[in-house]
């Protein structure tokens, strides 16, 4: 639309207009075009509107500060900024598979906004109580982790039986997992994985007889004696469980069933940027250009009012933006969200 | 033998007129076009696919003397090109200059302080440029003539939602999700109950705010 090199001419294609007899007394508006950006964010588990208190909410957080900002009947919101010459749809979405269709639509920005999962991946379910949701999901495409993870990764014990979801952790019946497929706190803990019994990883407490995980853990020929892959860490014992991102259990609820064609992929979990950036960036290849394909993350434990202040500042970006690449955007809220997250212990990166 | 002409994107009433040799107000007064008249408020306006009925000429004799040198005077009605210019927030830009290209014509002039441009074209032209600078930045509008849909069609909502800045992408025709969402801006920004519906009250504020 603009010509990005001086900026200085602008050809838009109107509508149309219609030839005029001379006695008509009607005419054709013409205006100059606004982007339209829509943003998109899903809410994980126990992060869902009706869970959150009021500032953390989305959109009505989000007009808290931004009164301009207008809520429809339907929960969408809609801003338009006259500087950037942008206007912004923001919609809330709550499942897995509403979440993979926003994230397979061309030149939207998508916020997921919720629990890591240790690194597996987006979780979706709008009953946070025990249960499958917190793993593959009660119903497969919609609830439960949507993965993106290394093949292998670690949950401590205790969250597993917690949540109560069944879960496949691998086997030990021989070598370790490859070293290079495991996520970064197997890695650091390489040497010390052991083989434990489900007895060992979680002990029966009487009147039980039997290991409490033995109701989760899932697998033909599981018995008393198979041995499964471990670690202690902060008096924590970790359980390593079959994860991954393509071909998983969740297939095709992953990120390799999923044909990312969103613009902007922000995963606004716990530490984001150690358990999936390198899996997007190197294993998936999803690579950024010069104008597509940004994704942001955090670098550690992460809270509730980054997604609703993170669009803010999208919002609020003072300079010419409409058809140029939204990097300068981003850029100012990330710079905006590291000054307002100072001192909390996290950014965004 | 009269015509059925069906009418095509990108034609109207002035243009099929000047294709068989009609002035516009003849067809649109035709008894035989009465059924279409009702249906299209806005004669302007027409839907792809809408027959308009053309008559056949009425001869017309005249007496004149022999071995003398005769001028006979085609009467020729332009079309008009009526466009009102606003700016993002919907201002109209008063007192603009701006260039008007067609075929091989240009027009230069300046909008009044309503921001409206009122020009006669050639009754088949297809297209214009417009061109005018604003706060030093040069805009060019490239402006397909003809193929404003009726404002019931959803093509018709998306050209208006297109000519008042609202980007629909392609005018698909489709009530997607962007166009949806679009109507939703619409609706905020004119203080209508935002829904994302195509409501009559929504129907009747873009024909008001869009002027056809």
């Amino acid at each position: 639309m603009s010509d990005p090199e001086n900026n200085s001419v602008e050809t838009t294609r109107a509508g149309g207009a219609s030839r005029r007899t001379s006695s008509s007394q009607t005419y054709s508006v013409i205006s100059p075009a606004y982007e339209h950006r829509e943003i998109v964010v899903a809410q994980g588990i126990e992060f869902q509107n009706h869970q959150l208190p009021d500032d953390e909410k989305i959109p009505e957080g989000i007009q808290s500060m931004l009164p301009d900002l207008t809520i429809a009947g339907d929960g969408s919101a809609s801003y338009t900024n006259h500087r950037q010459r942008v206007r912004f749809t923001i919609r809330v979405v709550d499942t897995k598979s509403d979440y993979k269709a926003a994230l397979e639509t061309a030149g939207i920005h998508v916020i997921y906004d919720g629990h890591a999962r240790y690194g597996r991946g987006p979780c979706f379910g709008t009953d946070d109580s025990p249960g499958e949701d917190w793993g593959n999901g009660s119903d497969p495409n919609n609830s439960g982790i949507w993965r993106m993870a290394y093949p292998y990764l670690a949950v401590p014990v205790e969250d597993i039986l917690h949540h109560e979801y069944t879960t496949a952790p691998v086997i030990a019946d021989g070598s370790p997992p490859p070293r290079a497929e495991c996520h970064p706190e197997i890695r650091a803990r390489y040497r010390r994985l052991r083989s434990y019994t489900l007895e060992q990883l979680a002990p029966a407490r009487p009147p039980e007889t039997e290991s409490p995980l033995t109701n989760f853990v899932t697998g033909a020929s599981i018995g008393p004696h198979t041995e499964f892959w471990g670690f202690n860490r902060r008096r924590k014992r970790y359980v390593v469980l079959h994860a991954d991102w393509e071909n998983t259990a969740t297939d095709p609820m992953d990120l390799g069933g999923t044909d990312l064609q969103c613009k902007v992929f922000c995963h606004f979990g716990c530490s984001t940027f150690r358990h999936n950036y390198p899996v997007l960036r190197n294993l998936a290849q999803w690579q950024r250009t010069e104008t597509d394909r940004f994704a942001y993350w955090t670098t550690a434990s992460s809270w509730g009012l980054v997604t609703g202040r993170w669009i803010y500042y999208l919002l609020t970006y003072r300079e010419r933006n409409a058809y140029q690449s939204w990097r300068p955007s981003l850029q100012y809220a990330v710079r905006r969200m590291r000054r307002y997250l100072r001192g909390r212990g996290f950014r965004i990166i | 033998m009269p015509v059925e002409h069906k009418v095509k994107q990108g034609e109207c009433i002035s243009s099929i007129a000047y294709k068989y040799g009609f002035f516009p107000d003849t067809l649109q007064q035709d008894a035989g076009n009465s059924d279409l008249k009702s249906l299209r408020v806005d004669c302007d306006i027409m839907n792809p696919g809408d027959v308009i009925h053309v008559p056949d000429k009425t001869p017309r004799i005249e007496e004149v003397p022999t071995d003398q040198r005769q001028t006979f005077l085609r009467k020729g009605i332009p079309a008009y090109l009526k466009l009102q210019l606003l700016d993002g927030e919907q201002q109209p830009c008063s007192n603009v200059d701006f260039t008007l290209s067609f075929s091989d014509k240009t027009i230069s002039d300046s909008t009044d302080i309503d921001g409206y441009i009122d020009k006669p074209i050639p009754p088949d032209t297809q297209a214009v440029k417009l061109t005018m600078d604003i706060d030093g930045n040069t805009i060019e509008y490239d402006i397909p003539l003809g193929n404003i849909d009726p404002i019931e069609e959803t093509r018709g909502i998306q050209e208006r939602l297109h000519n008042l800045g609202y980007d629909c992408g392609s005018i698909d025709g489709r009530y997607g999700d962007k166009t949806r969402s679009l109507i939703k801006h619409f609706q905020h920004q004119q203080e209508l109950e935002v829904t994302g519906d195509y409501s009559d009250e929504t129907k009747e504020k873009l024909l008001e705010v869009h002027g056809s």
